[in-house]
């Protein structure tokens, strides 16, 4: 997952896209050791726990749990474990174009 | 005198047996038949040769617990097949005033048929049971939610689908509307809340239940608006999702574990 991670945020530097976690992990200090070895740069919420408020507001019954959204803050897309992962860069590709073109409509 | 006396005995002792032996004995021999058709389907596993069996062992002991252990079986290991649909009949038939269909609902809310579907829709209208009437209705919306994720299979995964739960279902699926089932459920939820709120469920209310449900398909589905996220970064510095207004998001609900 991290290996993944760091190249969409790195491929998407510059572009209208934001990765954006919450975190699960009970245990601060050693969470802060991964952050630094995996190079997680990109920026999460504390929920503290795997029924922490956001995941229950939420109703995440398992993790990974992604979900797109569009430049509007529209729920466009939702992955549930691994596997569906792998289609997601292709949709995030999508709704970045999509952003951009309604900013240039917008100039 | 002394031969009446005995006689009468006789009787006395064999009215006792009698009656201490009859249920027992007939509940029993259903139970017992109900396992050894188990362990005989067991060494097979072809669920279609045995369902007829199972049906038929609940035919044979219509009052007996056990049938509706043995259409349950039907229902879920050949959802798909004949006996199915003649277990729906024989459970709205038989078992329609059983406290015991609740935990059937529930099954049959995490499976995908025609006959699930049908046997949660009829529970749900006919039977006398608050709590089983209530069940009835989160389930049949737990299974129209599975309906729904279906929907959205892939080509590969409709051919599996296929295979399992018949060209029938199938051919149902691509029926519908996501739009209709959300809109069922919802109406499903909300009777829910007026009228079953306080059920018992394994885990909480009806209630609870379906609240979490209404605020999925209202606020956490496809299309719509996501809720606002308000919290404290892993360094403890307050932000928010909708600070990021005008951006692609991937919100990544994780652990390191």
């Amino acid at each position: 997952m991290y290996p993944h991670e760091r190249s969409l945020v790195k491929r998407l530097a510059g572009k209208p896209f934001v990765l954006l976690g919450i975190n699960s992990d009970e245990d601060l200090e050693k969470l802060k050791d991964v952050l630094k070895e995996e190079e997680i740069t990109w920026r999460s919420w504390w929920d503290e726990s795997p029924t922490g408020p956001i995941a229950t507001r939420w109703n995440i019954a398992s993790r990974p749990t992604v979900y797109l959204l569009d430049a509007k803050g529209v729920i466009r897309h939702k992955a549930v474990g691994l596997a569906a992962l792998e289609k997601l860069d292709e949709r995030i590709d999508e709704l970045v174009a999509e952003a951009n073109a309604k900013a240039t409509h917008r100039k | 005198m002394r031969q009446t006396i005995i006689a009468s005995l006789l009787v006395i002792v064999a009215y006792m047996l009698a009656v201490a032996d009859e249920p027992k004995d007939k509940s029993s021999s259903a139970g017992e038949e109900y396992r050894a058709l188990l362990e005989e389907y067991r060494e097979v596993r072809r669920p279609r040769e045995f369902a007829g069996k199972f049906l038929d062992l609940a035919a044979k002991y219509p009052r007996d617990v056990i049938a509706l252990e043995a259409l349950t079986w039907v229902l879920t290991n050949d959802p798909a097949g004949p006996a199915a649909a003649r277990a729906v009949d024989v459970v709205l038939k038989d078992h329609l005033g059983s406290g015991r269909l609740a935990d059937l609902c529930a099954r049959l809310g995490q499976t995908q048929s025609l006959a699930a579907e049908r046997l949660l829709r009829g529970v749900l209208e006919k039977s006398p049971d608050r709590e089983v009437r209530g069940a009835a209705h989160l389930h049949l919306s737990a299974l129209l939610a599975h309906q729904a994720a279906m929907l959205s299979s892939q080509p590969d995964q409709r051919k599996r689908l296929e295979q399992f739960h018949g060209p029938q279902y199938v051919k149902h699926l691509a029926e519908l509307d996501p739009e209709k089932l959300s809109a069922q459920r919802e109406k499903l939820l909300e009777a829910v809340l007026k009228s079953y709120a306080d059920v018992k469920l394994a885990r909480g209310t009806a209630g609870e239940a379906a609240e979490k449900e209404l605020f999925d398909i209202r606020h956490l589905s496809i299309g719509r608006t996501a809720p606002e996220i308000e919290g404290r970064d892993l360094d403890g510095v307050k932000f928010k999702l909708s600070d990021y207004r005008g951006k692609v998001v991937m919100l990544n609900f994780w652990g390191d574990w």
